[in-house]
């Protein structure tokens, strides 16, 4: 576990390197184009062949700490930064670069290259890998408001009010949600005087009961986590932006925020894993994120906007799974999670086909797409079956999981839940897919220009990958379910 | 000497929930702006305060460590322990210098985005802004 | 009230979208009003608080006599700024006050 892998930073500083570059190569689209799709293959290449184990920055190893004189309460501490990277961790980071890839692709694809932009997706990609990997809660921190910044400019480049609106949204209540993690971090700094989060837990777990310091940081890192996430009273506003995102940039925008949600509540998890209130309260919220996100999806009437709920309310049954605490309902959760990204990115990259060649996205003016785009009405047809948890496709695999998991951790009432929000999730899309492929009366001009290969391709592959991990669901849960076995919490 | 500064912290507290209340309460954008960088600031505060140690020594201004120090200055370097037990707490210091970055680099997006909706609007009332939306 | 239920959202959604629209509106009712059940069922059962029981049991009263609620749902997660500090403010004071008063 110890041998100090140098890949793994490389995961983080490389797309940083990246951003730096393409910043500067501005209106020189063609070296753009070229080192954008280089630096992905490579971004894609390394998570897979880095060996599992932790990086210790400037190479400071776990020494003793000074019980007597620092009253920290455990012999051993980490005295610099640490990235750690498990089975979890190369999983998330696996899908987090092949579905950035697709969304740069789809970018390239429509001549909307453009240095800025190319380095903001890339400063998104090693902000939320960063967060996959920090082991250091300030480190994570940090990088939790780069990737807010790095989100809201992607949204800000639509270059339309409502785009504009939404960023200013997404960002003052990132200040708040900003500033109350960094208290929570002062004020568990300040009780514990550590950071590293491994070395947080085991003190928080030899101090016994949490003190009232304690609980305050609690409260103010879970708001944090809810804004992150984009669950309850933060739904308003991550729909709002995937909903004024370009559809592929929103694919990417879903990933990067369901990802966020499960690695800082492993944070939170870990760092305080007797608490047994918090898993209620993460349960209550994630409950209401469900029914809200749900019912919100089935009233739109806008592709778009319906699509921004659905992964809202997904994101509320993610969070379900870590509510129910059991290292079974977090892996069944971990899994939901992987599968539901990609069936979300096959609908936001049909919803960005359906924009070019359709020019609108509104449900009320399309119709009969079936005769113009069979290929697209049919994978997402087969997208809205695997997303809404029907066999043989990946989300019936996690859901059933976690069904299970709440029948095992004495909730049935929640494998009901998870049920009703199924059916919920495919009458809105099916919903969706009627009036777009085949109600009668299209009121819209077919753009002939627009073939659409790429995207086409990329639904295909995604499609594809669906199938293959519900078919061969173990080959992903077996190592997320070890890991957090492991993990003890 | 009291274990630590009391002051600070409830300047610190006024500073949030003013800021709080400006974010929440008040119309105009720049205020808002304004609100959320006082949180911020009220944050720093906060971790400001807590490297404070009573009658502690800031290792940055120890007069041994400064470069016209002679070596009869360092014959009576404190013993580890001792050093350890009396320094105040430098690690917060960086972290709240990490924090003024990202606090600056929003600040200067958010305030780019109140020009950007004052252009498009002819207004500063987030109210009048944000509705007639759709 | 149950017979005359479509044409009550029908009256409700005349400035709306009718036939696919008014079919999801129903469905999200049902949906709306299962999920609270359900809810209920579960505060109920694996809370050990007399005041959340309690709190839990108004909540579900209140909202049945409110039907049909999807309106009033769709109009408290409009997109405004207002709104949703004002649902900020009362999740931090909500969190603070579970984790600091314990319920």
């Amino acid at each position: 576990m110890l041998n100090n892998s140098t890949l793994i930073p490389l995961m983080v500083v490389l797309p940083l390197i990246m951003a730096i570059l393409v910043n500067f190569l501005h209106q020189k689209d063609k070296s753009v184009k070229f080192i954008s799709i280089v630096s992905l293959i490579v971004f894609v290449f390394i998570p897979v062949v880095t060996l599992y184990g932790v990086h210790l920055f400037s190479g400071h190893l776990r020494t003793g700490s000074f019980p007597e004189v620092s009253k920290i309460l455990i012999p051993e501490v980490y005295m610099g930064i640490v990235y750690s990277y498990g089975a979890v961790q190369k999983i998330l980071m696996v899908v987090l670069t092949i579905l950035t890839g697709f969304s740069v692709l789809a970018v390239i694809n429509k001549k909307m290259i453009s240095g800025v932009y190319m380095a903001m997706i890339f400063i998104s990609l090693a902000a939320s890998s960063a967060i996959i990997l920090a082991d250091d809660i300030f480190n994570f921190f940090v990088f939790t408001e780069i990737l807010v910044v790095a989100q809201a400019a992607l949204v800000i480049a639509v270059q339309e009010a409502k785009s504009f609106k939404a960023a200013f949204k997404y960002m003052i209540f990132g200040t708040i949600s900003g500033a109350s993690i960094l208290l929570g971090i002062a004020l568990l700094l300040g009780s514990y005087g550590l950071l590293n989060i491994t070395d947080l837990s085991h003190a928080i777990q030899a101090g016994g009961a949490l003190t009232p310091i304690g609980l305050v940081a609690v409260a103010l890192l879970t708001l944090g986590w809810l804004y992150e996430s984009g669950l309850f009273p933060f739904h308003i506003i991550k729909s709002n932006i995937y909903e004024n995102a370009r559809p592929e940039i929103s694919a990417l925008l879903q990933v990067q925020s369901k990802f966020v949600l499960v690695a800082m509540a492993l944070i939170l998890f870990r760092v305080f894993s007797g608490y047994a209130l918090l898993k209620s309260v993460i349960l209550g919220f994630a409950i209401f994120t469900v029914v809200i996100g749900s019912v919100m999806a089935l009233q739109q009437v806008e592709l778009r906007k319906l699509l921004s709920f659905v992964a809202v309310s997904q994101a509320g049954l993610v969070a379900v799974g870590f509510g129910l605490g059991t290292p079974f309902g977090i892996a069944a959760g971990i899994f939901h999670a992987i599968n539901d990204v990609l069936s979300m990115a096959i609908l936001f990259f049909i919803a960005s086909f359906v924009y070019d060649k359709f020019k609108t996205t509104k449900l009320d003016e399309l119709g009969e797409g079936l005769q113009v785009v069979p290929l697209v009405g049919f994978v997402m047809l087969l997208a809205t079956l695997a997303i809404s948890g029907v066999p043989p496709f990946n989300s019936y695999q996690s859901e059933w999981r976690l069904i299970q998991a709440s029948a095992q951790a004495g909730v049935p009432e929640l494998g009901i839940l998870v049920i009703l929000l199924s059916v919920a999730t495919f009458v809105a899309i099916i919903k969706a897919f009627y009036m777009i492929f085949m109600k009668p009366g299209s009121k819209v001009e077919v753009n002939k220009e627009v073939r659409g290969n790429l995207t086409k391709a990329i639904i295909v592959i995604l499609i594809l990958a669906c199938l293959l991990i519900g078919l061969f669901p173990n080959m992903v849960y077996d190592p997320i379910y070890n890991f957090v076995v492991s993990l003890g919490v | 000497m009291e274990p630590f500064q009391v002051g600070s912290f409830l300047t610190a507290g006024v500073l949030i929930v003013t800021g709080l209340w400006a974010l929440l309460m008040m119309d105009n954008i720049l205020k808002k702006i304004i609100g959320a960088n006082l949180i911020g600031d009220g944050v720093n505060l906060v971790l400001i305060t807590i490297g404070y140690r009573p009658g502690g020594f800031i290792p940055e201004v120890m007069h041994h460590f400064h470069a016209t120090a002679t070596p009869s200055s360092y014959s009576h370097l404190l013993e580890f322990g001792e050093f350890a037990s009396n320094a105040s707490y430098s690690l917060p210091f960086a972290l709240v210098l990490t924090n003024i970055v990202i606090g600056a680099s929003t600040l200067s997006v958010m305030l780019a985005l109140a020009v950007v909706l004052y252009n498009k609007y002819h207004t500063l009332s987030v109210h009048k802004m944000f509705e007639g939306e759709d | 009230m149950l017979d005359r239920v479509y044409e009550i959202f029908h009256e409700k959604m005349k400035d709306k979208g009718q036939g696919m629209g008014i079919g999801s509106a129903l469905t999200s009712e049902f949906l709306m009003l299962s999920f609270l059940l359900i809810g209920t069922i579960l505060v109920l059962r694996t809370a050990n608080s007399t005041i959340l029981g309690f709190g839990a049991l108004i909540i579900l009263a209140g909202v049945l006599f409110t039907v049909p609620t999807v309106f009033k749902v769709e109009k408290e997660n409009t997109d405004s700024i207002n709104l949703s500090s004002f649902y900020v403010a009362l999740t931090l004071a909500l969190l603070l006050i579970i984790f600091l008063g314990g319920i």
